[in-house]
């Protein structure tokens, strides 16, 4: 499994996770984000990215944690959903990380929190540990709307 | 394959679908008036037009194709052969081969494989026979399946343009660009005066460049009826009937989206009005028309809306048809049917599934259908109406607004975020009274709030307990505001924390994940760059809104026999006995939980902010009776009467409505429609009690 050329990485909680870097679009940071009160919780609310309207996902929400202090900012990693552009936020960027020799292992089953269904797998740099976060699982639960509505 | 080759080829096909719908409307006119030289150069013209440039790209097929029908058209020009309904038929097949090869070039880039040599050898034939043997024609063409009219998506990818709009869109920008140097210079000088000067120089350029921006996706409405004479003669040929077409208007103006949007629609209208409209031959002779039946279609513009409509001198809508129906299928009950007018009965034709047609055929009567047209003209804004008059024909009209990228809009504020309204759906803002505050003045009745807008009752919503839930913290304060909204269902209330401003809107889509949330038609972004959404009004209101009555008026007016009409509210006093009272006697209505009321010596009591208020049944007030709804829990409707500091409230089993009805002052009984109620007087009531306490 190493046909991932790189992943963009960002914290969330104090966790690194990555996105296959060709998914993202760019990263943005400080900008405004407009609540969307029947969205689902993950939903953080909207944002503009020059004119286009995008959805934003607070990851910590996703991962089953309480949400960011909405005045910490948080970056925005936009990644491409299709032809719509999402935004995926975490509390702080890391870097790319590049390599052919990179290998994906699969999760160890010690890892077990509750939401390894949305990591592909993990990445071992150095001391860090990279979670690859499976981008299509990951929107299909944030955007999942309960029929209540 | 390089660059130049890529657009070139696909202007071949952009211009190839247009030349061939556009034929195919030639021929269908052709029909009616086969002598019209100029339209059978015309045809001709688009034919050869095609044929010419195939060879560039190698198109041999479709070469061939082209020139067997030129050669057709040629002799027919000549006035070598005369044009008929069959030469007509095989010359509308040669339209559809040629758009199913043109489909096929857009999807591989090369020719597709295919036999046409029956086709050829028809057109051949027809070709060579002489001027009125119409004979030969073989039923092959009669056979052949209905064209393909879906669109293609090339064709909904490519605007065509005139140059001028164009030149004047580049100066336009030209003058921007300007401007906004201008605008760069005087803020870094720090000139304020100067600045706004300039500012004022860009907003006037930015809205002439906004209008002919919008003007760029402004199509005429030909390209929505293009194809549409054909669809009716095939319709009608496959139907047995004959229906002359007419179109007037084709200059009208709409944006591209709408026009798009309402293709499929507008077939689906054409083709309902030919199959159930129009009679046959025979039914036509019978009710003593012409045997040829009329189908018009006419397109005018009139302010921010374009007007649509397809009328048929066929046999109407049958009334009692759709009356059967919708009674045998539960849609409505006996009773109700009474009540119902034509129109009513006419908008049962939109309901999924519905269909009065006592034959199915291939083409409608199915029951799907009227309900995706209306679906379909909905989502683009628009309203569709139909009219009709047995014997005499139906009329469909459809309303459709000009542009739906903008938009003049309410910004509102609630809960922190804002909200932007259309403007098409508001009807006014119900300023606050005297005591400053409109909140106040929404009353709760039967769990509904409701508020009363000169006498009429409106029912009203909280955005922020719609959009959040029933039990969303709100904290209105004196900036809230009722803005009164209209549907089509009726007119709603809405109590919003703030008005911000009006003004013109760009309308984004939500993004595909966000479609499936309710209330919400789409997203804007405001001047200081965040985003507000746009409220999906007719969601908002869904089963809420109500239609607007007749208007009342407010002020008790003396009517005859010295009678006095009043509002009164009907309430059910205890189970099984109702009254209505006058509402000048009640403070407000108030709800308390039964355990909630304490009971204190003689006295049962009731807390509000206010304080206490002793409470007793409104039955037991005014005639002896052991009716107590304390006895288990229950919610508890009370009305409140205060009169010089005193008050008092009665409990009641529910309260049911307010009626405006006419009272002879001092009577202790009145008439609501056709039942005697009682009238009391919660004044005479309170005074009892009042002295009772004392």
């Amino acid at each position: 499994m190493s046909e991932f050329r790189g992943w963009c990485s960002f914290r969330v909680a104090g966790a690194l996770f990555g996105v296959e870097v060709e998914r993202v679009q760019e990263v943005v940071r400080n900008v405004a984000v407009t609540r969307v009160p029947p969205a689902p919780p993950a939903v953080a609310g909207l944002l503009n990215l020059r004119g286009r309207i995008v959805p934003v996902v607070d990851l910590r929400v996703l991962l089953g944690l309480p949400p960011a202090d909405a005045s910490q900012g948080g970056i925005h990693v936009i990644v491409r959903d299709g032809d719509d552009p999402v935004s995926l936020c975490a509390d702080a960027i890391a870097d790319v990380r590049r390599g052919d020799d990179i290998e994906v292992e699969p999760m160890p089953e010690s890892f077990g929190p509750p939401h390894t269904e949305l990591i592909l797998g993990v990445v071992k740099l150095g001391d860090d540990m990279l979670l690859v976060l499976d981008l299509e699982a990951a929107l299909d639960r944030a955007f999942a709307f309960q029929n209540t509505h | 394959m390089s660059n130049d080759h890529e657009s070139m080829l696909e202007e071949f096909l952009v211009d190839g679908y247009e030349s061939l719908d556009l034929l195919g409307q030639d021929l269908v006119e052709l029909e009616h008036d086969p002598g019209s030289k100029s339209r059978l150069t015309r045809a001709f013209r688009r034919l050869h037009t095609i044929k010419g440039t195939c060879p560039f790209f190698g198109f041999s097929r479709l070469e061939r194709l082209m020139h067997a029908g030129e050669s057709l058209l040629a002799r027919l020009r000549d006035g070598n052969a005369r044009f008929g309904p069959v030469r007509a038929t095989a010359l509308l097949a040669v339209i559809d081969t040629a758009k199913s090869i043109l489909a096929g070039i857009e999807v591989r880039r090369t020719e597709p494989e295919g036999d046409d040599s029956e086709l050829l050898t028809q057109l051949r034939v027809l070709q060579e026979h002489g001027a009125d043997d119409e004979a030969v024609a073989t039923d092959a063409t009669a056979a052949r399946e209905t064209a393909d009219v879906r669109d293609t998506e090339l064709q909904g990818r490519h605007v065509r343009l005139d140059v001028r709009l164009l030149d004047h869109l580049v100066n336009l920008v030209g003058e921007l660009v300007l401007a906004r140097n201008q605008l760069t210079r005087t803020v870094d000088a720090g000139d304020l005066a100067a600045t706004a000067v300039a500012t004022q120089r860009v907003d006037h350029v930015t809205s002439r460049l906004q209008e002919e921006i919008m003007r760029t996706r402004m199509q005429s409405v030909s390209a929505l009826w293009s194809r549409l004479p054909r669809i009716a003669r095939e319709t009608a040929s496959a139907c047995g009937k004959q229906v002359h077409f007419e179109l007037e208007g084709s200059a009208t103006e709409l944006d591209k989206t709408v026009v798009d949007a309402l293709k499929d629609p507008l077939t689906h209208l054409v083709r309902n009005a030919v199959d159930h409209g129009i009679e046959d031959p025979a039914g036509r002779s019978a009710a003593g028309k012409p045997a040829e039946g009329r189908l018009e279609l006419r397109a005018w513009q009139q302010g921010g809306s374009v007007h649509l409509e397809l009328r048929d001198d066929g046999a109407g809508l049958a009334v009692d048809r759709i009356r059967e129906r919708a009674l045998e299928r539960g849609l409505v009950s006996a009773e109700q049917a009474d009540s119902l007018t034509d129109r009513d009965w006419f908008g049962f034709i939109f309901r999924a599934g519905f269909s009065t047609a006592t034959r199915i055929t291939s083409i409608s009567g199915r029951g799907v259908g009227m309900d995706v047209v209306e679906t379909a003209v909905r989502a683009v804004g628009g309203r569709i109406e139909l009219d009709s008059t047995p014997g005499l024909g139906t009329t469909v009209h459809l309303t459709i607004p000009l542009t739906l990228a903008i938009m003049p809009a309410l910004t509102v504020e609630d809960g922190g975020e804002r909200y932007a309204i259309p403007q098409a759906h508001l009807e006014e803002v119900v300023r606050p009274g005297p005591d400053g505050d409109v909140l106040k003045r929404i009353e709760n009745i039967r769990g509904l709030s409701v508020f009363r807008l000169r006498g009429q009752m409106l029912p009203v919503l909280f955005l922020s307990r719609r959009l959040r839930g029933e039990h969303a913290e709100s904290t209105p304060d004196v900036r809230a505001r009722l803005v009164v909204l209209r549907t089509d269902e009726g007119r709603f209330g809405l109590v919003v924390d703030a008005l911000l401003d009006t003004e013109e809107i760009v309308v984004k889509p939500l993004s595909k994940r966000l479609r499936g949330m309710p209330h919400f038609a789409g997203a804007s972004v405001r001047g200081d760059g965040r985003v507000a959404l746009i409220l999906d009004v007719p969601s908002l209101g869904a089963g809420v809104a109500r239609p607007a009555q007749e208007k009342v008026e407010v002020q008790a007016k003396v009517v005859e026999d010295g009678a006095v009409r009043q509002r009164m509210l009907l309430v059910r006093v205890r189970p099984g006995r109702r009254a209505a009272i006058p509402v000048d006697g009640v403070q407000r209505i108030a709800k308390f939980q039964s355990s909630a009321i304490e009971h204190r010596g003689e006295l049962d009591l009731a807390r509000d902010d206010e304080g206490a208020l002793p409470v007793s049944t409104l039955a037991s007030a005014t005639s002896p009776d052991d009716w107590n709804p304390l006895a288990s829990e229950r919610e508890c409707p009370v009305l409140l009467h205060a009169r010089d500091g005193a008050r008092w409230g009665f409990l009641v089993d529910a309260v049911e409505d307010i009626v405006q009805v006419d009272v002879v002052p001092g009577s202790t009984c009145t008439l609501i429609g056709e039942t005697v109620i009682e009238v009391l007087d919660l004044e005479t009531a309170a005074r009892a009690q009042f002295r009772e306490v004392a």
